[in-house]
């Protein structure tokens, strides 16, 4: 007996990194990770779902000779100047030809990557594991800058107004300058900080383990007021005008106010809410981890769609919108497109 | 599932974090005082293991008797489970321990898969057994470095295999109660090996995190056994070098040590614990054959 639980004990083996990467759309291509480890771009002109390319390709390798295995994706890609920019749990960043798949460049970072990298101005920012913002030339992949953080990052930076914000799991969210790395100021939080940032009318919005959402003077980096959930707050949150959407690990989509922090509504899911809230023209759609989606009013949080949608799949990467349509990414690689009314389709299956 | 998560695997992962804490960050030493406060609360069973395991030596004279005496085997059967009633033994006894501490190993490694699994599913997976104190909320995310060991992931160097074999084994000599049947002795003999590799084996597969606490808790074990049997019974030599197959019969004829206390006149203590300084020698394996050849001629 002791010998055959031990045994089941030990089959399951270690945690294994899955991957919750969301699609980013460029032209009639949609960039996505339909397989775990795996990123593909995807024709959605004709709604055929067809694989252009996908990568890794086989045998391809990294400049040391090893083969290139992503293991898993979280970092949804990003597209600039035909490019594709992403992260993987194998410490690299990848730039592929858009048109191709082709690797333009690839950078090996000390750790995991699990926040999206973000490209402008010829510059491209993303986090590790190992605990730096790296700031990368977008055509060469040549290291800028680096900063050190005291722990690792898994949030996406945000870039504004020449500033890189982000947070990381040492508790602080730092303001850079964007050019030459500089720390302008930091904020420290109660607990890791894995979400990411959003700036809105000089309010930097930065959710944490202590289950607080942090509204910060974003010159300064004072803190204007913060908001406590049942949970830690994973996602990133969504400002529409002066009210605030944000998920929570708690289950529940809280509606602030953007000025105060005042609670306007709150829409229990009954799983946790990883992926950020998105608007598909006034609907406003939350997806929870168990693959439920909410078609919620903006204005007062009640369900507009008969009832939600069920995926009955895990769903933790952050949609994209494309006006009354959104596309969900759900873990293991399916990707979904999901209509204002609440339909669904499966546009591309795992393989 | 979800009681067993509410009943062991979220109090074990939250006091794991506790622990953390106090001990200002080092998850591997929270895993070592966690497992001492296990050891510490199954130690009255583990006590009665081991005077379990001592009492059963003792009646090996009388079992072996009646294996002479009746060679049916239900008769033999019955007379057998008299004298363990009659001696007020439960041979079962000894197993008591371990499976009350086997929910704590699934629990404790369920726990260490969340609490320092690395990945963002587990992270996530953490944040719904929390419990909602900022005390628990601040120690995230955890150091999961311990030595040389990534707690969260098996340790490939060996070393932490080894301890867990080597620990093991010397646990499982020590707690082998004595035994006249010799298909007993034979299982007795292969289970002296298959559990260190066993473990050792899981060890490797498992977050070393749970290795630590198999390396910690039998080392308290054998430190159990050293003070309960008293430090005469205990011959570390004897323990160390790999037994020999004895026939049946012999092993329980194989009275060593010092001479008993109390009221066990003819003590036996565990065969892999013996104490080769008793009163009466052992002998030789060269004598032995040489009395073999004798009986041949």
């Amino acid at each position: 007996m002791l010998a055959t639980l031990l045994l089941a004990t030990a089959c399951t083996g270690i945690a294994r990194p899955e991957g919750w990467a969301g699609p980013a759309l460029a032209g009639d291509r949609l960039v996505a990770s339909i397989a775990r480890g795996e990123l593909a771009a995807v024709d959605i002109a004709d709604s055929s779902g067809r694989v252009i390319w996908r990568f890794p390709p086989k045998d391809q390798k990294h400049p040391g000779g090893s083969k290139i295995n992503p293991v898993a994706i979280y970092s949804t890609p990003v597209v600039a100047d035909g490019t594709v920019y992403f992260g993987a749990y194998d410490g690299w960043l990848y730039a592929l030809d858009l048109a191709t798949g082709d690797i333009r460049w690839q950078a090996q970072t000390g750790g995991p990557i699990i926040g999206s990298a973000v490209a402008q101005d010829g510059v491209v920012y993303v986090g590790s594991d190992d605990g730096r913002l790296y700031a990368l030339d977008g055509q060469t992949g040549r290291e800028e800058w680096h900063f050190p953080t005291g722990d690792a990052i898994w949030s996406t930076p945000l870039v504004a107004d020449g500033v890189v914000y982000v947070a990381s799991m040492d508790k602080k969210v730092y303001a850079l300058d964007a050019a030459s790395g500089e720390e302008k100021w930091h904020f420290k939080a109660d607990g890791g900080l894995a979400s990411t940032p959003v700036i809105a009318d000089g309010t930097l919005l930065v959710g944490g383990m202590d289950r607080r959402l942090y509204a910060l003077d974003a010159a300064s980096g004072q803190e204007k007021w913060q908001f406590k959930a049942g949970n830690w707050f994973w996602t990133r949150p969504l400002v529409l005008g002066d009210t605030i959407y944000a998920g929570s690990l708690d289950g529940k989509v809280y509606a602030l106010d953007l000025n105060d922090g005042s609670p306007k509504w709150e829409k229990d899911t009954g799983a946790p809410v990883r992926a950020a809230p998105l608007l598909l023209d006034d609907v406003l759609l939350v997806a929870n981890r168990k693959g439920k989606l909410f078609g919620l009013a903006p204005e007062d949080g009640r369900l507009v769609w008969p009832e939600p949608t069920d995926l009955a799949r895990t769903v933790l990467a952050d949609p994209l919108a494309q006006g009354a349509m959104a596309y969900v990414s759900v873990q293991g690689g399916d990707l979904f497109t999901v209509n204002k009314d609440g339909s669904t389709a499966l546009l591309v299956p795992t393989e | 599932m979800f009681l067993w998560d509410l009943v062991f695997v979220n109090p074990i992962t939250n006091a794991l974090i506790i622990l953390n804490n106090i001990v200002l960050g080092n998850f591997g030493v929270a895993i070592i005082i966690f497992t001492l406060l296990m050891r510490l609360l199954t130690m009255p069973l583990t006590v009665r293991q081991i005077r379990s395991s001592r009492a059963l030596s003792t009646l090996q004279p009388r079992l072996q008797e009646l294996q002479k005496k009746h060679k049916d085997p239900k008769r033999r059967q019955e007379e057998t489970m008299k004298i363990y009633r009659e001696a007020g033994v439960n041979p079962l006894g000894c197993l008591l321990p371990m499976l009350v501490q086997f929910p704590i190993w699934i629990a404790l490694y369920r726990a260490l898969r969340i609490t320092v699994g690395g990945t963002p599913e587990s992270f996530l997976d953490l944040s719904q057994r929390l419990y909602p104190w900022g005390y628990i909320e601040r120690a995230l995310p955890l150091k999961t470095t311990f030595l040389w060991m990534n707690l969260g992931q098996p340790d490939t160097s060996l070393i932490l295999a080894f301890i867990v074999f080597a620990s093991t084994y010397v646990q499982q000599r020590l707690a082998t109660p004595p035994t006249t049947d010799p298909r007993t002795q034979s299982t007795n003999q292969m289970m002296l090996w298959m559990m260190p590799l066993m473990f050792a084996f899981f060890t490797l597969q498992v977050p070393s995190g749970l290795g630590v606490y198999w390396a910690v808790s039998n080392i308290v074990g054998v430190i159990m056994y050293y003070f309960v049997y008293g430090p005469q019974q205990v011959n570390w030599r004897t323990i160390l070098m790999p037994p020999s197959a004895a026939p049946a019969g012999r092993q329980a004829s194989r009275r060593e040590g010092p001479p008993p206390k109390e009221k066990e006149p003819a003590e036996e203590p565990v065969e892999a614990a013996l104490p080769t300084g008793g009163k009466r020698k052992k002998r030789s394996s060269h004598a032995r054959s040489r009395d073999k050849r004798k009986d041949r001629r």
